[in-house]
C-alpha cells in the first residue's frame, strides 16, 4: 500500500494504461506542456511525447467531438475538460454523439472514450465554475457515469473507464485533488457500477458520492458522539446505480439521507431518494431526507458558499430528522 | 415496366386527397419532377409530382376523385404497355402497411397484463349476503351462500375501492416500518400515540407501547374495552372468514371501525398510556342522597336523575379542592376555572361524553336538563365537538348494570375520573359494634398521578365522601 | 496511390451506381408518401455525383467517410445492399442498424461507411478524430467528411479546420453545396460566401468543382485524397450542386420557383455523364436503357425486401445501449 493523493492516483492510472494499451492517448486544454491544470497529467508528455499527449486549443466542441471520432476508429481516448463546466460547450457530442452511437448502428460502432475533468463546488470559483454536472451525464442511456471519492477508487475506476468499451463520464473535483489516501502497489481495477461500504452502522443510511463523502463521514462522526451509528455508503458509480446495496442497508436500518452536491431538481441524489422510497417502502420509519445544494447559482462570497453546500451540519440534521430527534437531544439507546 | 401511382401523403397530416385536376392526359408523357396533378388535402391544394420519366397510361382517379393514402390513382408505364393485369388486380397497398412476415416470437414479447379480476368485470354489484358484506364477485357469492361462508370483501369493483385500505380515515399517520411492528408484536396500532410530526406514530412508540403491554395490566374491565383488539389489524380481507367450511365452529365476524369506534379506540389509548392513573375507592352510604332526591322530585314533573346529583356534588367537591379541576399541559399544568363535568353515557354504537359547563353556578334542575337535552342530541343527529371535549372532570356510573365497582380511563383533558357503583344493600359495622344494613356504592377516583398526588387525590374523595353521604354540608 | 483519371468501365459503374441512387430515392420518396418510411427522409436526387464521384476516389474501407442526415447516396456509394439500406428506412429488423437508426443513421463500418449524423455538423469534428486515429496508426488511410452548406457555418467545423491544420490531420472536408440551406439561400447567410476559399484561413487548400459534374468532382477530390494520403495535410473540397426536392419530403418548397429546379434538371449529373459517354461510343442506347432498368430491378427487390421483413421483437429496445457485458476491451 502506498499513501497517495487523488491527483497522483489519477496520473499513476494514466501512466499505466498508456503504457499497457498504445491506443490510449490524452487530449485536452494544458495537459502537455502545462502538465495539466491541475498537474494530473505531470510527465506524461515527457513520457509518451505529443502524438499521445496533445494540447488542444480552446475548443471543447472541436476537440470532444474529434475524441469521439477517434474512439470510433478504434483509438482510446481521453478527453480531459479543465472542468466539466466548459463540457456545455461539448454537449452535443457527448450525449448525441458519443452516447447514441452503438444504439443508432444496431450496434455496429463502438465509442470507448473516456470524458473526465473537475466538477462540482470549488472555492470561490463563481457561479460560473461551480456547477455539479453529476446529473446532465447520469441522465443519458448510454454514458456510463463515475464519481470516486478515494484515492484508491480514483486509480482503480479511471483504469477500468480507460479499458471499458463504453463511452465514461469520469467526475473529479478540484478539492479532491490533494485528499491523501491509501492505494494498492499491485495493479488493480474497481468495477464500475459497484458502490463501496465506507463506514458500517445500524441506525441510518448515508448515501453520498465525490466531495459529499467527506461530508458524509465527519456526520457519521458527530451522529457517532451521541450514539448514533450510522452507515454510509459511497456510491463511486452514478451510472449504473448500485441501486441494490443501498436498498439492503435501508431495509435493515429503515432510514435514509441521500447526499449530493447538485442542485436538487432531478439529480442523481433525488431519483436515488425515489428509488430508496419505492424499494424499501415497508422498510422506511420516515421519509427519505434529501441533502443537496440548495437551489441557487453559487455565490462568491465564502459565508454564502458554504451556507449553499450540504455540509455535515445538514447531513447531521437530516438524520435527525429521520430519527425523530430533536437537534441536541441525546440519542435513544 | 407499367405500374400503379398511388395517393400519397403530401404532407404530414394528411389522409386523403382529392383530385383538383390532372395536369397530363392520359397517353402523354411526362418527365421526372414534372407536375402530374393537383391534390386538395385538408390543408390546402398540394402538387403531386412525377416520381421518374414515364408515359400516363389510364388515369384510375379522375379530377374531383377522393383516394386515401394508398389508394391507386393512375397506371404509369411505358408506351403501348399492356396494362390489363393491372386494372384488373385489387391490390392496392394500404397507406399504414403491417409486416406481411410473421411478429415477434413468443419468447419476445412482453409479458401480458393478466386480466383484470373477476370481481372488477362485474357489471352490477355483487349480491349482498347474509351478514351484509358485500364486494364479492358473483360468482363467489354463489359459492359462499349455500357453503354457510360469510364473505368478507374482497378483491376490487370498479364501483369501490378495493377491500378495506390500510389506513382508515381519521387514523393518525404511521411509519411503515412502525405498521409492520406493530403486526409483529400483535399490538393495534391504532391504539399508539404518535410521537412524529403530525402524530405520525413511528417505530419507538410502537416498541415503547409493546414494551408497555408486557408490563402487568393495571386496567380494569372498563379500561380493557375499546383499545384492545390485539389481533393484527390489517390482514388481508377474507382469510380469516375464507377458510371455514359449512358445520364447524362459528365463523368470526369481522366489523369495519366507525369513525366514533376508532376515535374512542384512540382517545382512551391515547390517555391511558400518557396519563399515570392510579385509582382510590371509598364507599359512601347512599340514603341522604337518596332520599334527598326523592323529596326534591315529588314535587316536579320531570323527576331529575341521580347523575345530575352526582355530576353536582362533585362540583361542590371540585370548588373545595380546585386542583383537581387541571389539565396536564406538558410543560405546565393548567388549572381550569370552570368546572366542566362530562357524563360518560353509553348509546348504541358507543361511549358518549356529553359536558355539563360551569356546574358549580347551576342547580341539579338546570344540570339535568342540560343533561337530558344532550343526550337526546347524542342519539339524535350526534354532538359537536363542543358538546364533549374540553370536560375537567367525568363521572361513570355503571351501578344500573350492577357493577359493584370498577376503574375508569381517564377522559382527557382531565385529570380525574368517577367511576360509580350500584347502591347495594351491604351490612356494616357501626361504632357500637352492631352490624345494620346499608345502601352503600363504591365510588372510585381515578387521578392522573402527574398533576394529582396520592395525598391530594384522597383529601378530594374525602369531601367528596362527605358530600354524597350528607348533601347538606354543600352549604357550609 | 496517385490519382488516375477512371477508364470507360469504370465510368458505365459510376453511371449505374448514380442511377441505382436515382431510383433508390424515387421509391424511398414513394414509399415516404405511403407512410411506410417514417420521421426524416431527406432524398439526395440531384447531387449523386457528389456522392459517388467522391466517394470513387477512396480505397475503403481503410479510408473512412463521414456525412450528415442527406446519406443515402454516401452509403450506396460506399456499397451498402439497397436491401439493408431500404430495410433500414422501413425499419425493420434487417435494416443496416436493426430499425434502431433510420433514414439518418446508414452505418456500415466493414465499408467505411461512418454514418449518417441528424445534427448539423456534428460529424465534422467526429470525422476529424477519425482522421486523427488514422494519422496516429499511421495507415495511410483519409477521411472524407460531407457536409452541406448550411453546416458550414457550425462552430464544430471552424474548431475542426484548426484541429485538422495544427494536427496535420489526412482529411478532406466536401462541402455539398446544394445551396439551400433548408428554405435558407446559402448566400443569404454567408459572410463569405466562397467557401472554397475561406480554407485558407486555417492554412489549407480549397478547390471548387461542379457537383453536376461527375468528372470534375472526381478528379477534384481525387488530387485533395492524393495529397492528404501522401503528405498527411487536410484539405477542402467545395462541390456546387443542386437537389431537385426539398430539404426533406415535409417541405413544400416555397423558398424557390420550379423553374428554378427545372433549370438544374437540364444539367442533371446523370444524364450528362450518360451522354458524355454516349458521344464517346461507350455507351448505346440498349446499355443505358438496361443500367436503368438494372437498377429499379435492383431497388425493387430492395422494396420487396424491406417489405417482407419483420420487425424489430420489443426486447430490441433494450439492446445495443451499451456494450455487451464482458466486451471490455472494445470493438477494436
Amino acid at each position: 500500500m502506498a499513501i497517495m493523493t487523488i491527483r497522483e492516483a489519477l496520473g499513476r492510472a494514466l501512466d499505466e494504461e498508456m503504457a499497457r494499451d498504445d491506443r490510449v492517448f490524452l487530449m485536452g486544454e494544458e495537459v502537455g506542456e502545462y502538465d495539466g491544470a491541475y498537474k494530473v497529467s505531470k510527465g506524461l508528455l515527457a513520457k509518451y511525447g505529443s502524438e499521445r499527449v496533445r494540447d488542444t486549443p480552446i475548443a471543447e466542441l472541436g476537440f470532444t467531438g474529434v475524441g469521439v471520432g477517434a474512439a470510433l476508429a478504434g483509438l482510446r481516448p481521453v478527453v480531459e475538460w479543465m472542468t466539466h463546466n466548459f463540457a456545455l460547450l461539448a454537449l452535443d457530442q457527448v450525449v448525441n454523439e458519443a452516447a447514441k452511437m452503438r444504439y443508432m448502428s444496431g450496434g455496429l460502432l463502438s465509442a470507448p472514450i473516456v470524458f473526465r475533468g473537475p466538477s462540482g463546488p470549488a472555492e470561490q470559483l463563481g457561479a460560473q465554475h461551480s456547477q455539479s454536472f453529476a446529473s446532465y451525464w447520469a441522465h443519458v442511456p448510454g454514458l456510463k457515469v463515475v464519481a470516486p471519492g478515494t484515492a484508491a477508487d480514483a486509480y482503480g475506476l479511471l483504469k477500468s473507464a480507460i479499458r471499458d468499451a463504453d463511452p465514461v463520464v469520469f467526475l473529479e473535483s478540484e478539492l479532491m485533488y490533494g485528499w491523501k489516501g491509501e492505494v494498492p502497489d499491485e495493479e488493480t481495477l474497481v468495477p464500475i457500477g459497484l458502490s463501496r461500504l465506507a463506514r458500517p452502522g445500524r441506525d441510518l443510511t448515508i448515501a453520498a458520492y465525490s466531495k459529499a463523502l467527506k461530508e458524509a463521514l465527519d456526520a457519521a462522526d458527530r451522529l457517532a458522539e451521541r450514539g448514533i451509528e450510522a452507515e454510509v455508503i459511497d456510491l463511486r458509480t452514478l451510472r449504473p446505480l448500485d441501486e441494490e446495496a443501498i436498498h439492503r442497508s435501508v431495509r435493515r436500518t429503515g432510514r435514509c439521507v441521500v447526499v449530493d452536491e447538485s442542485w436538487p431538481v432531478a439529480s442523481v441524489g433525488s431519483h436515488l431518494a425515489y428509488l430508496v422510497s419505492r424499494e424499501c417502502f415497508d422498510r422506511l420509519d420516515a421519509p427519505v431526507e434529501l441533502v443537496s445544494l440548495e437551489d441557487v447559482p453559487m455565490p462568491y462570497n465564502r459565508s454564502l458558499e458554504l451556507a449553499a453546500e450540504p455540509g455535515a451540519d445538514k447531513i447531521v440534521a437530516a438524520a435527525l430528522r429521520a430519527l425523530y430527534l430533536e437537534p441536541g437531544a441525546a440519542a435513544r439507546e | 415496366m407499367a405500374e400503379k401511382l398511388f395517393m400519397m401523403a403530401l404532407s404530414p397530416t394528411m389522409s386523403e386527397g382529392t383530385i383538383a385536376r390532372w395536369r397530363v392526359a392520359e397517353g402523354e408523357a411526362f418527365t421526372a419532377g414534372q407536375l402530374l396533378c393537383e391534390v386538395e388535402t385538408d390543408k390546402a391544394s398540394m402538387d403531386y409530382e412525377a416520381p421518374k420519366d414515364a408515359r400516363l397510361l389510364k388515369i384510375l382517379l379522375p379530377q374531383g376523385g377522393r383516394a386515401a393514402i394508398g389508394d391507386p390513382i393512375a397506371i404509369v408505364g411505358a408506351e403501348g404497355e399492356n396494362i390489363d393485369a393491372l386494372l384488373a388486380s385489387a391490390d392496392a397497398p394500404r397507406a399504414a402497411a403491417a409486416p406481411v412476415a410473421a411478429a415477434a416470437t413468443p419468447a419476445d414479447a412482453p409479458v401480458a397484463v393478466p386480466a383484470p379480476p373477476a370481481a372488477a368485470r362485474a357489471s352490477a354489484v355483487a349480491p349482498r349476503t347474509e351478514d351484509g358484506s358485500r364486494n364479492a364477485s358473483p360468482e363467489a357469492a354463489e359459492a359462499a351462500t349455500p357453503n354457510g361462508i360469510r364473505l368478507a370483501p374482497a378483491g376490487r369493483s370498479p364501483e369501490e375501492p378495493s377491500g378495506r385500505p390500510l389506513q382508515a380515515p381519521g387514523l393518525p399517520p404511521s411509519s411503515p416500518l412502525a405498521r409492520d411492528r406493530a403486526r409483529g408484536l400483535g399490538v393495534d396500532i391504532r391504539g399508539i400515540p404518535g410521537s412524529g410530526p403530525g402524530g405520525r406514530v413511528v417505530l419507538r412508540d410502537v416498541e415503547a407501547a409493546g414494551a408497555a403491554m408486557a408490563g402487568p395490566a393495571t386496567a380494569g374491565p372498563a379500561a380493557g374495552g375499546a383499545a384492545a383488539r390485539s389481533s393484527a389489524g390489517e390482514r388481508a380481507a377474507g382469510e380469516q372468514a375464507a377458510g371455514r367450511a359449512a358445520g364447524s365452529a362459528p365463523a368470526d365476524r369481522r366489523i369495519p371501525l366507525s369513525g366514533k369506534r376508532a376515535v374512542i379506540a384512540r382517545r382512551l389509548s391515547e390517555s391511558f398510556f400518557a396519563a399515570p392513573h392510579y385509582y382510590l375507592k371509598r364507599r359512601v352510604a347512599m340514603e341522604r342522597l337518596l332520599e334527598l332526591r326523592a323529596s326534591l322530585n315529588r314535587g316536579r314533573e320531570r323527576p331529575v336523575s341521580l347523575n345530575a346529583f352526582i355530576v353536582k356534588l362533585c362540583a361542590e367537591a371540585i370548588a373545595r379542592h380546585p386542583y383537581v379541576n387541571s389539565s396536564w399541559e406538558g410543560d405546565s399544568i393548567l388549572e381550569r376555572g370552570s368546572v366542566d363535568v362530562a357524563l360518560a353515557v353509553a348509546l348504541p354504537d358507543g361511549l358518549v361524553t356529553p359536558v355539563v359547563r360551569d356546574c358549580g353556578s347551576k342547580g341539579v334542575g338546570r344540570i339535568d336538563e342540560e343533561l337530558s337535552a344532550l343526550i337526546d342530541k347524542a342519539k339524535g343527529r350526534g354532538l359537536a365537538p363542543e358538546d364533549y371535549e374540553g370536560a375537567s372532570f367525568t363521572i361513570s356510573n355503571l351501578g344500573s348494570y350492577g357493577v359493584e365497582e370498577f376503574t375508569a380511563i381517564i377522559n382527557p383533558p382531565g385529570s380525574a375520573i368517577l367511576a360509580v357503583g350500584a347502591a347495594l344493600r351491604t351490612p356494616v359495622a357501626l361504632e357500637d359494634g352492631s352490624v345494620a344494613v346499608r345502601r352503600l356504592a363504591a365510588l372510585t377516583l381515578g387521578c392522573d398521578h402527574r398533576v394529582i398526588d396520592g395525598a391530594a387525590g384522597a383529601e378530594f374523595l374525602a369531601t367528596l365522601a362527605r358530600f354524597v353521604e350528607e348533601p347538606a354540608l354543600t352549604l357550609a | 496511390m496517385p490519382y488516375k483519371e477512371p477508364d470507360a468501365e469504370e465510368l458505365l459503374g459510376l453511371l449505374s451506381r448514380m442511377q441505382l441512387i436515382r431510383s433508390f430515392e424515387e421509391r424511398a420518396g414513394m414509399a415516404y408518401g405511403l407512410r411506410k418510411i417514417g420521421g426524416f427522409c431527406h432524398l439526395y436526387t440531384g447531387q449523386e455525383a457528389v456522392a459517388v464521384g467522391a466517394i470513387s476516389t477512396l480505397e475503403l474501407p481503410r479510408d473512412l467517410v463521414f456525412t450528415g442526415y442527406r446519406d443515402h447516396g454516401h452509403a450506396l456509394a460506399c456499397g451498402l445492399e439497397p436491401k439493408a439500406v431500404m430495410a433500414e428506412l422501413y425499419g425493420r429488423i434487417t435494416g443496416s442498424s436493426r430499425g434502431k437508426g433510420g433514414s439518418m443513421h446508414l452505418f456500415d463500418p466493414g465499408r467505411g461507411m461512418f454514418g449518417g449524423n441528424g445534427i448539423v455538423g456534428a460529424q465534422i469534428p467526429i470525422a476529424t478524430g477519425a482522421a486523427l486515429a488514422q494519422a496516429y496508426r499511421k495507415d495511410g488511410g483519409v477521411t472524407l467528411c460531407f457536409f452541406g452548406d448550411g453546416a458550414f457555418h457550425q462552430g464544430a467545423l471552424h474548431e475542426s479546420l484548426n484541429l485538422a491544420g495544427i494536427w496535420k490531420l489526412p482529411i478532406v472536408y466536401v462541402i455539398e453545396n446544394n445551396q439551400w440551406g433548408m428554405g435558407t439561400n446559402w448566400r443569404r447567410v454567408s459572410s463569405e460566401d466562397d467557401f472554397a476559399a475561406t480554407a485558407a484561413a486555417y492554412g489549407m487548400p480549397g478547390q471548387a468543382c461542379d457537383g453536376m459534374d461527375l468528372l470534375d468532382v472526381r478528379r477534384t477530390v481525387g488530387l485533395a485524397v492524393e495529397r492528404a494520403r501522401a503528405q498527411r495535410a487536410p484539405g477542402l473540397v467545395e462541390a456546387r450542386t443542386y437537389r431537385y426536392k426539398g430539404h426533406s419530403m415535409s417541405d413544400p418548397q416555397k423558398y424557390r420557383s420550379r423553374d428554378e429546379i427545372d433549370e438544374y434538371r437540364k444539367r442533371d449529373p446523370i444524364l450528362r455523364l450518360k451522354d458524355t459517354l454516349a458521344e464517346k461510343g461507350d455507351l448505346s442506347e440498349e446499355r443505358w436503357a438496361a443500367i436503368v432498368a438494372e437498377a429499379d430491378r435492383v431497388v425493387a427487390q430492395a422494396v420487396d425486401f424491406a417489405e417482407a421483413s419483420a420487425e424489430p421483437s420489443p426486447m430490441v429496445l433494450y439492446e445495443d445501449v451499451l456494450a455487451p457485458a464482458g466486451t471490455g476491451a472494445g470493438r477494436l
